[in-house]
């Protein structure tokens, strides 16, 4: 079962994300920041996939995916931006951080599903 | 202090609409049918509500999202209880003002918004500036009512009504970019 850190400031929101994804037979594991969303990464090493809002106190998205690829935390680890964000500069600035993808919310459960499959296909 | 610039009404009323429209869009997205409520049904904060603030080159000011208890708990999938209300209200307003900052970015109007901060109880009353504009929106669904109250300040001109001068093409709600 691939293991998909969920990071987002709403606990409603990675409720939905998680109900989403473990139909769909992936293990959720949550962070509530940037900050404790690259702790997480930094320590567990089979996390397989990000889902990561933009706007969060602490450390926002675009930061953590910034700090992710400075440290070389986790090379090659697929990041999701989803979000209530469609600024083309804020997606550029992800996609040049590393991001893979990007879904301003709200997001229908079977196209983040499909999303997060592909992203973790290989 | 009293704002420099003054929203003229066409746009005024294109400010509205966006309001009016990302709220319904909001919800249609989440499965609650909203409408435009009738004037009867008045303006007052409900059990619930949350502000959000925001802050720009050319506008700044906060939005007051504020809803009935059967339509946060409809609207978030009858799933949230407790704190996780309060946390779902927030969203709430996070999400039509993310909606309505995606449309003004479109005339090249950009704001940053703030933490949403969520409260609730019996008799909410709130109060606004004199040096600020606000608009209301009231919506009715068949779980209860919604009104937002988008308390602005403009700091420069803001022309929202000449479509041709739309500069930014934004990615849509819900739609998926794989780079």
């Amino acid at each position: 079962m691939k293991r998909i850190l969920v990071v987002d400031d709403s606990a409603t929101v990675r409720q939905q994300v998680g109900l989403a994804l473990g139909q769909a037979g992936f293990e959720i594991v949550e962070a509530e920041n940037g900050a404790d969303g690259a702790d997480a990464i930094a320590r567990d090493a089979t996390i397989a996939a990000v889902v990561c809002d933009v706007n969060m106190p602490k450390m926002n998205g675009i930061e953590m995916l910034q700090k992710v690829k400075s440290e070389a935390l986790r090379p090659g680890l697929p990041v999701l931006m989803l979000t209530t964000e469609g600024n083309p500069k804020l997606i550029e600035q992800a996609k040049a951080a590393g991001a893979k993808g990007w879904i301003v919310k709200p997001f229908k459960a079977e196209l983040l599903v499909a999303a997060v499959k592909k992203l973790t296909a290989s | 202090m009293q704002s420099a610039h003054v929203l003229e009404p066409a746009s005024a009323d294109v400010l509205d609409a966006v309001l009016q429209s990302s709220a319904i869009a909001m919800f249609e997205a989440y499965g609650v049918a909203a409408s435009e409520a009738t004037p009867a049904s008045g303006t007052r904060l409900r059990e619930f509500a949350a502000i959000i603030g925001f802050s720009g080159a050319q506008l700044r000011g906060s939005l007051v999202v504020t809803l009935d208890r059967a339509l946060v708990e409809v609207s978030g999938g009858g799933q949230v209880e407790g704190n996780a209300q309060l946390d779902w209200v927030g969203e709430v307003a996070n999400q039509v003002l993310g909606r309505l900052k995606n449309r003004l970015l479109q005339f090249g109007v950009n704001i940053d918004l703030s933490t949403p901060v969520a409260i609730s109880g019996d008799d909410l009353a709130s109060t606004v500036r004199h040096s600020t504009v606000v608009r209301i929106v009231n919506l009715e669904t068949i779980h209860g009512f919604c009104s937002l109250f988008l308390d602005y300040r403009l700091i420069a001109p803001v022309d929202l009504t000449d479509e041709a001068k739309l500069e930014v093409s934004v990615q849509s709600e819900g739609e998926l970019l794989l780079f």
